[in-house]
């Protein structure tokens, strides 16, 4: 930074030679060491997208093993010990290290983009939170190879789960997997919160903002809200097995039923953490689909937000067979109806968004179809057990297996993939395969109807969940085998993305900026974006500045280019007020991420390992936050220019 | 008011039934205003045709959930709290009941049957299992108690009106053992063959079941499965 005194401004540059000089600046290192100290939030959100991935796949040979042990009555594949250990791994790894993390890797890399901004908010924060969320799945599935995968469910009800019944390091297992989720989820949450209202481009006022991006918003701050929850109780659990307390143990004055209230407080809002992003996606691919605005811009955010407010009081719909008063039950059964208005609302914005238009249909657009379909069918059979009478028949039987992977294939997964065929060209330079693409859609469609319809049925005839088998004689058999040969689709669709995935990857990369004529931010800059992602800082005049300032984009001037700076902008109408510095890459957030999980780990054996742990961790902290000269140098200064 | 009958089913219970849920059965106490009237059963419940049940839920370890799909829904038994339900059948039969949320190992053989009759046949039955057992009358059925007493057996399991009388709360009460249908909560019929092999590797046939194997001699073995085939 030997530049200090000689400023040097974007202004300074012929628009040639701009690039290289912000290249300069914004990543200095190269290779491995760039690798790990980087801080760009596409060189993270990648990382977090294919660790997300891998963890899908796990997560899907495991459904699908299960699936064969249960083609047949009475079958032997898996032991009842080994079939705990798989859908408490399942449904611990798609909920907690594909579903959410899959979100938020996706906003950390397209949320900057859309609101036009160079970084993350916290771009350090962010390498750290992904880091722990490696160091945390991989810990668990280490744990599982071990034969020390937790098996109590993914929701770990005690006293099952607690300190008489829960054998072995299991459930601190477990437990500890949940603290890695929230120390790496609140910190992505926080950096979005702060991103979308401070690094938005100047002009972007809040009724200009991306859908996505307010999705995103809303699922932060509900990430935000419910964590706390399961942070407490995840401790408390902790606390029972490792020192001793009885926070659980009814015989000492505890509770058990505490439990369910702390997780579900967070656990339903999650639901919601995973579908409200996907929603954001779905309406993203609609509007560009249609290539016209988005009917009811305001109704659908308004819908999301209040989804986002509705879904924390729904959590007692899980518990209604657990006696509490009835008129309790009767106000979360309201309720639980209640968020099928907000929902029911953006689908009809989408329908009347396309009515009339002349939609492109490829294959982002297939899924949002495929969206409409499964997710409905899901949302429907959710209104049938908030009905108490009903749930208490439905509840904990395959009805319930089938209604939460129709909610969560249709509402999530399918337009995850949607948006994963949208973005690929800015993720990669590439776009992949539309006929690969069809098969894709079509397998999925038809594997996850095959796999899930015959669960709703066999939940009505009473098989309950989380079996590892069944007598061959109460007519379960058929449609069991039919569930596995619907698994055995899904699987081959999923397949097939991959594939298509891996063939665009070994083509060059050739895809344009703006390869689906969408109207947001994140099209204006190259695919994929440069590490500065916009050499100006681009200045909106609209809610779709692509289509309505189409070639003629304004931008902002007056950033140095010697160091790295950004545009901050107040919170309501993105106003430029600053200019600030930019953290430079650091070793530091992998050291603190590796000494948090050294600490996190010694302390499922010893409550000491807390202790001598926060030593290391402390010192990494305080390395990582220790001010540099560079970076002090010259406050921020006042936006001169616009 | 006609309103609360959609919520409950009302009126005195005729029959109190105390259900504790164990890992991985159910224990049945029929309580009587005369208390040698009482009794314990395993995983088979008998109710009157179309009176009112009062049905008390405990559970001795994990959470686990009382659910007969024919007849009532679901009631979460959470160790620590008494939860009573309401039923009333109208229908005879022999229903199916399942334990429905998940408490480990043979979460998925944790069974039981609700048995529907008419009040008279209800009756006969209620004092049948009132009785002591019967006693064993050839050699090998007497030498089949004795080895009942002598082994593990006793250390758990009651039979009433035998040497292994007592109160147990750990293992199902065998007084009337043959009466009921199905052995091992539901996982297996009750028939000799399958009793033979319950009994000597019960484990194998249940893995996480606590009864443990039996390596009796098989002149042991034989008289004790002759007795346990006795107690109708």
């Amino acid at each position: 930074m030997s530049a200090v005194e000689h400023p040097v401004y974007d202004t300074d540059h012929t628009a040639e030679a701009l690039p290289s000089a912000l290249l300069r600046t914004w990543e200095p290192h190269t290779g491995l060491w760039n690798w790990l100290t980087s801080v760009d939030h596409k060189s993270i959100a990648r990382r977090y997208i294919v660790t997300a991935f891998v963890f899908l796949i796990l997560g899907g040979i495991l459904a699908l093993v299960m699936r064969f042990q249960l083609a047949q009555p009475e079958q032997q594949l898996l032991s009842p010990d080994l079939y705990n250990q798989f859908f408490t791994m399942h449904g611990t790894t798609m909920m907690f290290l594909f579903a959410v993390p899959i979100m938020e890797a996706v906003a950390v890399y397209i949320v900057p983009l859309m609101v036009g901004a160079r970084i993350i908010a916290f771009p350090r924060l962010n390498a750290f939170s992904y880091w722990v969320y490696l160091f945390g799945g991989s810990m668990i599935w280490v744990a599982f190879f071990l034969n020390a995968g937790p098996d109590a469910g993914w929701f770990s009800y005690v006293p099952l789960a607690g300190p008489e019944y829960g054998a072995g390091k299991r459930s601190d297992m477990w437990a500890q997997l949940i603290t890695f989720t929230e120390i790496s989820a609140l910190a992505v949450s926080v950096e979005i919160v702060v991103t979308v209202f401070k690094f938005r481009a100047p002009g972007m006022t809040l009724n200009r903002i991306p859908i996505f991006v307010w999705a995103m918003l809303v699922a932060s701050f509900s990430i935000i809200f419910a964590m706390p929850s399961v942070v407490v109780g995840s401790s408390m659990l902790i606390s029972d097995r490792l020192i001793g307390t009885h926070f659980f143990n009814p015989a000492e004055g505890g509770d058990a039923l505490l439990w369910q209230h702390l997780f579900w407080f967070f656990g339903h809002p999650e639901v919601y953490i995973i579908f409200i992003p996907a929603v954001g996606m779905a309406s993203t691919i609609v509007e560009t689909a249609a290539r016209r605005p988005i009917f009811g811009y305001s109704l659908i955010v308004l819908s999301l937000i209040s989804t986002g407010f509705l879904s924390f009081g729904l959590w007692v719909h899980h518990m209604f067979a657990s006696g509490l008063p009835r008129m309790g039950n009767s106000f979360f059964s309201a309720s639980s109806m209640a968020i099928a208005i907000p929902t029911g609302a953006q689908l009809f914005c989408w329908i009347a968004t396309w009515w009339d238009a002349r939609v492109r249909i490829t294959t982002p657009a297939l899924f949002v179809i495929a969206f409409m379909i499964i997710f409905t069918l899901g949302g429907l059979s959710g209104i049938m057990i908030a009905s108490v009478p009903f749930d208490l028949q439905a509840t904990d039987t395959y009805f319930i297996v089938g209604h939460i992977h129709y909610v969560l294939l249709g509402g999530a997964v399918a337009p995850l993939l949607g948006a994963f065929y949208y973005w690929f060209p800015k993720f990669t330079g590439r776009i992949l395969s539309e006929r690969l693409g069809a098969w894709n859609f079509w397998l999925y469609l038809i594997g996850a109807n095959l796999t899930f319809a015959p669960m709703l049925i066999l939940g009505l005839r009473g098989m309950t969940r989380r079996i590892f088998t069944y007598p061959p004689d109460f007519g379960w058999n058929d449609l069991n085998l039919l569930s596995t040969i619907g698994a055995v689709v899904l699987s081959l669709s999923f397949l097939i993305f991959l594939i298509n995935v891996a063939r665009s990857l070994a083509q060059p990369a050739t895809a344009l900026s703006n390869p689906w004529g969408a109207s947001s931010l994140e099209w204006a800059t190259t695919s994929p974006p440069p590490p500065y992602n916009f050499a100006f800082t681009p200045v909106v005049e609209s809610r779709w500045p692509l289509w309505t300032e189409a070639g003629a984009l304004s931008h902002a001037t007056g950033l140095r280019t010697d160091r790295k700076e950004v545009i901050v902008t107040t919170a309501v109408e993105a106003e430029a007020v600053l200019r600030d510095t930019v953290p430079s890459p650091t070793i530091w957030p992998l050291i603190t991420a590796i000494a948090t999980t050294a600490m996190l780990i010694g302390s499922i054996y010893t409550p000491s390992a807390v202790v001598y742990g926060a030593i290391p961790t402390g010192l990494a902290l305080i390395a990582w936050l220790y001010p540099r000269k560079a970076e002090t140098e010259f406050p921020p200064q006042e936006e001169k220019a616009a | 008011m006609d309103g609360p009958r959609l919520i409950a089913i009302g009126g005195k219970p005729t029959v109190e039934i105390e259900v504790t849920a164990h890992r991985w059965w159910w224990e049945i106490r029929y309580h009587d205003p005369v208390h040698s009237r009482g009794f314990v059963t395993a995983n088979e419940i008998h109710i009157p045709l179309n009176e009112p049940v009062k049905i008390t839920l405990n559970s001795v370890d994990v959470i686990h959930s009382f659910w007969v799909p024919n007849i009532t829904g679901k009631r979460d038994i959470i160790p620590g709290r008494t939860e009573e339900i309401m039923v009333k059948a109208d229908r005879e039969g022999y229903w199916i009941g399942r334990c429905s949320e998940f408490c480990g190992l043979q979460h998925a053989r944790m069974a039981f049957a609700v048995v529907v009759e008419p009040r008279d046949k209800f009756d006969a039955w209620r004092g049948v299992q009132a009785e002591p057992s019967r006693q064993p009358t050839t050699p090998e059925e007497i030498r089949g108690q004795q080895v009942f007493s002598q082994a593990n057996c006793v250390m758990c399991h009651v039979i009433r009106g035998s040497p292994a009388a007592g109160y147990s709360a750990t293992a199902p009460d065998l007084t009337h053992l043959k009466s009921r249908a199905t052995i091992a909560a539901g996982a297996l019929p009750n028939k000799k063959g399958y009793l033979a092999g319950w009994v000597a590797d019960a484990p194998n046939l249940k893995p996480g079941v606590l009864m443990p194997p039996n390596m009796l001699p098989p002149a042991d073995f034989q008289a004790l499965i002759s007795y346990l085939e006795t107690l109708q």
